[in-house]
């Protein structure tokens, strides 16, 4: 991690405390394999999460779709955008779903893929539609609401826990990756 | 939501036996305000280190506004690129010129995809073509997921906002809705067990669900995407879950770029929760393989809108309620009265376009005219101009009541108002009684929803008398004779409301300007700017009183000549400024003629903070335990820009050695508004109580103002509520400093 991405990740990781969502730095592949498996025993793990990171494809089954039963699902995450704290997902439509019915979402991220703006990050999601997603979400924080009485309530329909991986390391863009979400 | 909205005095009747919900608005609006204005100012503080574009709440809005109006200056060229590129995704695009056209549409999807179970995500577009209702009666089982939503829906409500459906329900009575509906007793105090029985049952929904609608909060024509911005999650399930996808727009909510999209989303949430950024921000762009993606662009009086010059910019509305959070009358009545399917200041001037004007006469007529509401519009529509524009339109349809069409035509002839006002003068003289605060006051048998408000006794002289046709001298000692605007000559406008009931705030205001070093003439033939007129709707009169006026000063211009025309009236210096041009629209050499006094034309405090500049004195010693605050004019604050704790009226007070105590609340109306607080007594009395409560935290006993309506308002409600409170013309404070 550079100087200036470790600097975009204290930015992030601060908002990401005011939003409820955690931040967790792992070195590597394995450390994130085993920090998963420790914290999330029967986590599921989109494909797009297996394909970039192969030792999660072999340990973590894909979710069963649609049937909202998984707890704790492991997403990926494109990039992280310091500015909000968001993450950038973009994943097939099935896989989608599981995240968004996951009682807990992990979302990997590579340490490298952090950029400071809300503008870089749409000038990620405008590249990501050129080349044909159909479906991309800034995702900031856990699901929330302030509909009863605004009193704010962390945890409605979408996910009510956040955690960001951060994998350090074999740094390993995830706009290199194929396939975009279909 | 169920088939019809009651009629508008039912609604009003309701809203104002309705204490909690008044309460519960004034909690939101004040935690509102404070919220959205740390989020614009963490946006600049955070947002400029890392090289953000669009840094503030001004530079954001310029954009967006500016994107805005690029698509309304083509909008077939923007649909088209949108559904070119929406259809190349896959996506397959639906029109509908009328909400009835919209609904047919919608079932068609469905039924041709055999879906009969539909989950909703939140769409003001499906509340304002009455959707769900006309599905149910075809069969399909509707279920709405977002929580505010689901809420309203179990109890057959429409939004009353549209940003918070659900804000005029309480736990209790939520709980109460989902323990009838799922059977299960709910708790009452406890809103997080509440989120999660939603969380439960809405689960099931999503699931089994074999289509789902939503609504966009933004279309980008050079990609084809829709954007949407939740929180829930629920928005994203309903996009993900069914294999048929239903996205209600109306074409409004296009804007040509990604680029655009930075400026909206920076702005949107902000605005709409005071938050930095939703949840969950998703562009979706065409269908996906094995399923479908239906986009259906509802009309329904947007192409009308957009065809009058005078109501084009009002689609530039990006549904963040704003506009609704900021309104005194909406603080009131809430938005099922402040609105009707569409509630704020948007709802008032988009409901006659899309629900008829019958449906948007009520609504309108409890505006106060505050101007509130276009200084927090991340796209800088002229609100509170359309919302007049609408109140001309209904009165053209309707006309005025009987008596008020008497009184405004006696009021409209110089001559007949003369006569009515001194024979009122001579008439209520016995009925004159002293009241809280030293000022006079008529004893009058008042219906009870008057009684909060004392009406004030007539001067026993018109400032016309003595003050008609005169040239006053400047002063040449004093402690400000030498200010920068010594050797002009101003033309005073003296105003009906001072004229007949407060001479002495144009005595004091002519009082500061002679100490200022100023010659003061008084033009003869003066009457009413005509303002009540365009206040109550009456275009034609609005105009002959206007003309009148701009006839009046010319003369004066020609014949005696002078550098300003300012008065002490600040509602009428703002009708010179800016209404009048507008009501000559369509007269161009009128229209040039108010142009022209307008560029000679002030306000008392603009003239003296900027013109006469004048030196500080050293503080007051006299009454050293009185406390002082100022409550600015609201149109001075959100029209000129001269309120707030730094404006000019506190810094002249300032200026003239006198303490001024901050007033929190400071830029909200003080609830006069002209002739919504005589149409509307209930909601004039909830305004100036909250003004009255503002002050009273201040531990102020006398409040100083820049507009004798504010002024007298707020002397009446003191007076009724046996408030010893003075209530002052800030140009009397500083008279007596001065003279």
């Amino acid at each position: 991690m550079t100087a200036d991405t470790g600097a975009l990740w204290e930015t992030f990781a601060a908002k990401a405390a005011l939003l409820g969502a955690s931040v967790r730095h792992v070195n590597g592949e394995s450390e994130l394999a085993r920090l998963i498996q420790a914290s999330a025993p029967g986590a599921v793990a989109t494909r797009r999460a297996r394909d970039r990171f192969p030792s999660l494809g072999q340990t973590l089954p894909s979710p069963a779709v649609p049937d909202g039963q998984a707890v704790d699902v492991v997403g990926s995450g494109e990039l992280a955008v310091a500015e909000t704290g968001s993450v950038l997902v973009a994943e097939a439509n099935a896989d989608r779903g599981a995240t968004f019915l996951a009682q807990q979402l992990w979302l990997v991220v590579d340490a490298a893929s952090i950029v400071p703006t809300l503008d870089d990050a749409l000038d990620q999601v405008a590249r990501l539609i050129a080349r044909g997603t159909r479906y991309a979400t800034l995702m900031t924080g856990p699901s929330r609401t302030a509909d009863i009485e605004r009193v704010m309530t962390v945890g409605v329909h979408g996910p009510g826990a956040l955690t960001i991986l951060v994998v350090d390391g074999e740094a390993r863009t995830a706009t290199e990756e194929t396939g975009a979400a279909a | 939501m169920s088939g019809g909205i009651a009629p508008f005095k039912e609604r009003y009747a309701r809203a104002l036996a309705d204490t909690r919900l008044r309460t519960n608005l004034l909690t939101f609006q004040r935690a509102w305000r404070i919220t959205r204005d740390e989020a614009f100012r963490r946006l600049s503080r955070e947002g400029i280190p890392l090289g953000a574009a669009f840094t503030s709440f001004e530079a954001a809005r310029q954009r967006l506004k500016g994107a805005k109006d690029l698509v309304l200056g083509d909008p077939a060229s923007y649909k088209r690129d949108f559904m070119q590129r929406a259809t190349e995704a896959g996506a397959v695009i639906h029109e509908a010129p009328t909400a009835a056209a919209a609904r047919e549409v919608v079932l068609g999807i469905l039924n041709a995809a055999g879906a009969s179970r539909l989950a909703k995500g939140k769409t003001m577009v499906a509340e304002e073509i009455f959707l769900n209702h006309f599905l149910q009666e075809h069969g399909v089982q509707v279920v709405e997921t977002d929580l505010g939503e689901w809420i309203i829906q179990l109890s057959g409500e429409t939004p009353s906002h549209m940003v918070m459906p659900a804000i005029h329900k309480s736990r209790q009575q939520v709980a109460d809705l989902f323990t009838a509906e799922t059977g299960r007793a709910v708790p009452r105090e406890d809103v997080k067990a509440q989120v999660n029985v939603a969380r439960e049952e809405l689960r099931r929904v999503f699931l089994a669900a074999d289509a789902g609608l939503i609504g966009a909060n933004a279309l980008i024509a050079e990609t084809g995407t829709v954007m949407l911005v939740t929180n829930e999650g629920n928005g994203d399930l309903v996009a993900t879950l069914p294999r048929t996808l239903i996205v209600l727009v109306g074409w409004e909510k296009l804007v040509p770029t990604l680029q655009d999209a930075r400026a909206h989303l920076r702005l949107l949430a902000r605005s709409g929760t005071g938050q930095e950024i939703t949840t969950y921000t998703s562009f979706i762009t065409g269908a996906e393989p094995g399923r479908q993606l239906h986009i259906v662009f509802v009309d329904n009086g947007r192409s009308a809108m957009h065809a009058d010059p005078d109501f084009q910019d009002a689609l530039r509305c990006i549904r963040c309620a704003a506009c609704a959070d900021v309104c005194p009358p909406y603080q009131v009545v809430g938005g099922h009265v402040f609105g009707y399917v569409y509630s704020g200041a948007i709802g008032l001037v988009n409901t006659p376009f899309h629900h008829g004007l019958e449906a948007g006469a009520g609504p309108q007529s409890l505006c106060v005219s505050c101007g509130a509401c276009a200084t927090v519009c991340p796209v800088e529509i002229p609100l509170p101009r359309q919302i007049l524009d609408v109140r001309a339109r209904v009165v053209e349809a309707r006309g005025l009541p009987p008596l008020k069409r008497l009184a405004y035509g006696v009021w409209a002839s110089a001559r007949l108002f003369d006569l009515g006002a001194r024979a009122a003068a001579v008439v209520t003289a016995p009925l004159m009684r002293a009241g809280h605060g030293g000022y006079r006051f008529l004893r009058l048998p008042l219906p009870s929803a008057y009684r909060w408000r004392a009406v004030p006794a007539p001067a026993a002289r018109p400032a016309r008398d003595s003050l008609l046709g005169k040239r006053f001298a400047p002063l040449t000692t004093g402690p400000w004779s030498s200010s920068k605007a010594r050797g002009l000559t101003v033309a005073y406008f003296l105003q009906c409301v001072t004229d007949r009931f407060a001479p002495e705030q144009a005595e004091a205001a002519i009082s500061v300007l002679r100490a200022c070093g100023v010659t003061v003439v008084v033009p003869a033939g003066q009457h009413c700017c005509g303002l009540p007129h365009l206040d109550a709707g009456d275009r034609p009169a609005a105009r002959r009183m206007a003309r009148a006026t701009i006839a009046n000063l010319e003369w004066e211009r020609t014949h005696g000549g002078y550098d300003y025309v300012v008065t002490a009236a600040a509602s009428c210096a703002i009708a010179m400024l800016h209404d009048y041009q507008h009501l000559f629209k369509d007269e161009p050499a009128w229209a040039e003629r108010a142009r022209r006094l307008a560029d000679q034309t002030l306000d008392l405090l603009t003239f003296l903070d900027r013109v006469a500049d004048p030196p500080p004195l050293p503080p007051s010693v006299s009454a050293p335990a009185t406390t002082i605050t100022y409550h600015s004019f609201c149109q001075s604050t959100n029209v000129l820009g001269i309120g707030g704790p730094a404006g000019a009226g506190v810094r002249l007070l300032r200026r003239a050695g006198i303490t001024v105590a901050d007033l929190p609340e400071g830029e909200v109306c003080c609830g006069f508004g002209g002739s919504a607080s005589i149409d509307h007594p209930r909601v004039g009395q909830g305004i100036a109580e909250r003004k009255l409560a503002n002050i009273r935290e201040t531990g102020a006993t006398v409040v100083a103002s820049d507009n004798p309506g504010c002024i007298l308002h707020l002397r009446g409600a003191a007076d009724a509520a046996g408030d010893p409170l003075q209530v002052r013309h800030i140009a009397e404070l500083l008279a007596e400093r001065v003279r």
